[in-house]
């Protein structure tokens, strides 16, 4: 293998690659990159078997060839250089890659790239050889903006913890006419769903895509090309989903392609249609910043004391406006009262809700007014965006009940 | 015990299993193999083996074996050795298949002192939801059940009842008590028997090419268990080591109660857990074989180089005194497993060594 490129394409494919290394693997080349120098491209990729991820950038090959070399000691490596022109070489005998790059040399000590586990592709139209593997399954499109804005919307309400599988995914569930992502952690949920332009889905299908797979996804596609479409293909069967981004257009691309694939989670999502709230006694319609603004200057009190913050919900009368009036308190460090003006219809209520809770879903919400509809202090709020269709966005959260 | 893993051209179990000896249990997981492909009234693998058997006597290596059969994906004869899938595995590079070992607290491997972690089996339990990279089956094995903690064996009691499709978990232990009921009970169960002696020469000669003299002397003195052979192979100091120990052993005969309680404090001091135990292990060699001559079977000892020292001893020592010692030694050698003071241990064992005759 003889390949060169460009110290900063280099560095933004390793920075691509980087997370899906394996951190703490039994498999010593899972800790490895693939650098693999063909068609005048190079591939970059890494898995810790859950994800995969793909990347291609431009490059001059001279000698096509494949090696895996420690992606810690490349990536620092590689970073540190200057933004030059690198060339690498295999010594295919030692399998040893030789890096230059301006006055500094490197010889780094690979693994065999015939042991890297095979990532499967979506093809891109090069030749089908042994080592490669093409997905096959339902394919959609997707606008790159949109799509990173619901998985925003969506992915940060999934669980993390890991002895409940199903919640750390996004149920993502393809109609013709419509896509929704649905998460939740048990205390709130999020809900997101599009039109779908094109009918490019057949039959009805919904997956579980773990949410560090979208959050990955979301991250890459910061860097794509606004105007191809994110390809999208499920494979039931293999349970697995490819997502293929493409890069900005040629001249200030740093990548030309890159393709995630997660494993999928193989369970039934539960039905989160039974805790969205049917009906409503108060509903409160505030200003998205001014709420956000408040709310973070209540979570400095709360922070102490779990997170709680109240929220009293007083209806206006003729001559009075409605308010939200938000206190929080806690012993060591003192309290906070904020009054807001509101559109309140419907009785007045007092409800506690977790203020991390109510920051994550407010900063992510574009639409200058929210609306708050509640029942009772026991009862789940949900918090819509004015302007959305009803379908659109909703976000669910359970209050706490903080003791008196 | 992965040591034993042969070169791929010898395969005397089953035409194509890299595994000496243990060929009933070959044949058992080869069926079950041969089962998963097609006929739909024969099952194919279990979801969950336990390989039962003392150490070093082939259950990792028939875990490998048994895991690069299931994985293959070559035609006709399972594992075939030649296709990616095997050759990954011959690299230990197959990510289809994961190897859960005994750690210290640390995280490092540790097989003799580290114990299986609670957060191994979470990290088993993530691995076994998501489905095989490669092949069609995500095999496990877990090394050392009986290193176990309570709470590792509990958090994975779900998972080993009923694990998603196409995993297959085999655990490997030393013997049954040390596991718990609940596991047992989960698994089909293979308990691996020690290798005959002409078996054990048989394949040291054709696995290792060993010259037939010594292939004698370390399939009689390794009790079945190719591993330990194997590994005193791979090690040049084993065989004056093992000279050395004999020779103490002979001079202890000799020697006086000072000294024998001096080499006591001495061992108990000193050496390492494992050291003392292959100690006891190779005395207890050597009094079976001077107790096997003294009751006329010269023809069944271990220590084949040692013929004339044996019965020299043999005839210089009362046979009573040697089968006392024999009972000690297991005694005190099953004491030291447990809460025992080794000093105490040590002098009870040293001072009943038999005596020879200056």
């Amino acid at each position: 293998m003889r390949v060169s490129c460009l110290q900063e394409n280099l560095a933004k494919g390793l920075s691509i690659v980087g997370r899906a290394v394996a951190t703490r693997s039994t498999l010593p080349v899972l800790g490895n990159i693939l650098l693999e120098a063909k068609d005048g491209e190079l591939r970059l990729a890494a898995t810790n078997l859950e994800i995969g991820v793909n990347c291609w950038i431009g490059a001059k090959v001279e000698d096509e060839g494949a090696i895996t070399v420690p992606a810690r000691l490349l990536a620092e490596f590689v970073n540190s250089l200057p933004a030059e022109r690198i060339d690498m070489e295999l010594a295919v005998r030692t399998q040893t890659l030789h890096l230059r790059c301006a006055r500094i040399e490197a010889n780094m000590k690979g693994i065999d790239a015939a042991d890297f586990p095979i990532i499967p592709t979506a093809g891109g139209g090069h030749e089908i050889e042994e080592s490669t593997e093409i997905l096959e399954g339902t394919r959609i499109e997707l606008e790159p903006a949109g799509l990173r804005k619901m998985i925003d919307q969506v992915a940060f309400a999934a669980s993390t913890d890991e002895s409940r599988p199903t919640l750390t995914g996004v149920e993502v569930s393809f109609n013709p006419e419509r896509l929704s992502m649905a998460a939740t952690d048990g205390y709130r949920l999020s809900v997101r769903s599009i039109v779908l332009d094109k009918a490019s889905v057949k039959e009805p299908m919904t997956v579980i895509v773990p949410a560090r797979s979208l959050g990955e996804l979301a991250r890459i596609s910061a860097d794509a090309d606004e105007e191809r479409p994110v390809q999208v293909i499920v494979t039931q069967s293999r349970n697995q989903a490819l997502f293929q981004i493409w890069g900005k257009p040629e001249a200030r691309s740093s990548f030309h392609r890159v393709e995630l694939v997660s494993q999928l989670i193989d369970a039934r999502f539960p039905d989160y249609r039974a805790i969205i709230p049917k009906t409503h006694t108060t509903r409160t319609v505030v200003d998205t910043a001014a709420l956000l603004k408040a709310v973070r200057v209540a979570f400095l009190f709360a922070r102490d004391n779990a997170n709680i913050i109240r929220l009293a919900v007083v209806p206006g009368n003729g001559e009075k406006e409605g308010q939200v009036r938000l206190t929080a308190s806690s012993q060591e460090m003192g309290d906070n009262v904020n009054e807001l003006d509101a559109l309140v219809e419907g009785t007045d209520l007092e409800i506690a809700f977790n203020a991390r809770y109510l920051i994550d879903v407010l900063s992510q919400i574009d639409q200058p007014q929210v609306v708050i509809e509640t029942t009772q202090s026991t009862r789940p709020g949900a918090i819509r965006p004015v302007g959305l269709g009803e379908e659109e966005f909703l976000h669910v959260v359970m209050p706490m009940h903080p003791p008196r | 015990m992965s040591g034993t893993q042969l070169p791929a051209e010898h395969h005397p179990a089953h035409p194509s299993w890299p595994v000496f000896g243990h060929e009933w249990a070959v044949e058992y997981l080869q069926g079950a193999l041969e089962a998963g492909h097609g006929e739909a009234r024969r099952r194919g693998p279990r979801h969950a083996y336990l390989f039962l058997g003392p150490a070093q006597i082939g259950k990792s290596t028939l875990v490998r074996a048994f895991a690069q059969a299931l994985l293959c994906t070559g035609d006709g004869t399972r594992p075939c050795g030649q296709c990616r899938s095997c050759r990954l595995m011959s690299s230990g590079n197959h990510p289809d298949f994961r190897l859960v070992q005994p750690v210290t607290t640390g995280g490092e491997i540790d097989r003799a002192g580290g114990m299986l972690r609670v957060e191994q089996a979470s990290a088993v339990i993530h691995d076994a939801a998501l489905s095989p990279v490669e092949g069609r089956y995500r095999v496990f094995a877990i090394q050392d059940a009986h290193r176990a903690n309570d709470s590792f064996s509990n958090k994975l009691l779900k998972t080993l009842e009923e694990p998603p499709e196409g995993v297959v978990i085999c655990l490997t232990a030393a013997d049954r008590g040390s596991l718990l009921p609940t596991i047992i009970s989960r698994c089909e169960v293979l308990e691996l028997r020690p290798l005959p002696v002409a078996k054990a020469k048989a394949a040291l000669a054709a696995g290792w090419g060993v010259t037939a003299e010594r292939a004698e002397l370390l399939a009689r003195l390794c009790n079945g268990r190719l591993g330990w052979a194997v590994r005193q192979l791979g090690d040049e100091a084993a065989e004056t080591q093992r000279l050395d120990m004999l020779q103490e052993l002979w001079r202890l005969a000799a020697a006086s109660r000072v000294e024998r309680l001096d080499f006591a404090s001495a061992a108990a001091a000193q050496r390492e857990n494992q050291q003392l135990f292959a100690m006891l292990e190779a005395w207890g060699t050597w009094w079976r074989d001077v107790f096997l001559a003294q009751n006329g079977c010269l023809d069944a000892i271990s220590n084949v180089d040692q013929r004339a020292e044996i019965d020299r001893q043999a005839g210089a020592l009362p046979e009573a005194s040697v089968r006392r010692f024999l009972d000690t030694l297991q005694r005190v050698e099953r004491y030291l497993h447990h809460t025992v003071n080794t000093r105490l241990a040590m002098d009870v064992l040293l001072l009943e060594l038999p005596r020879l005759p200056a």
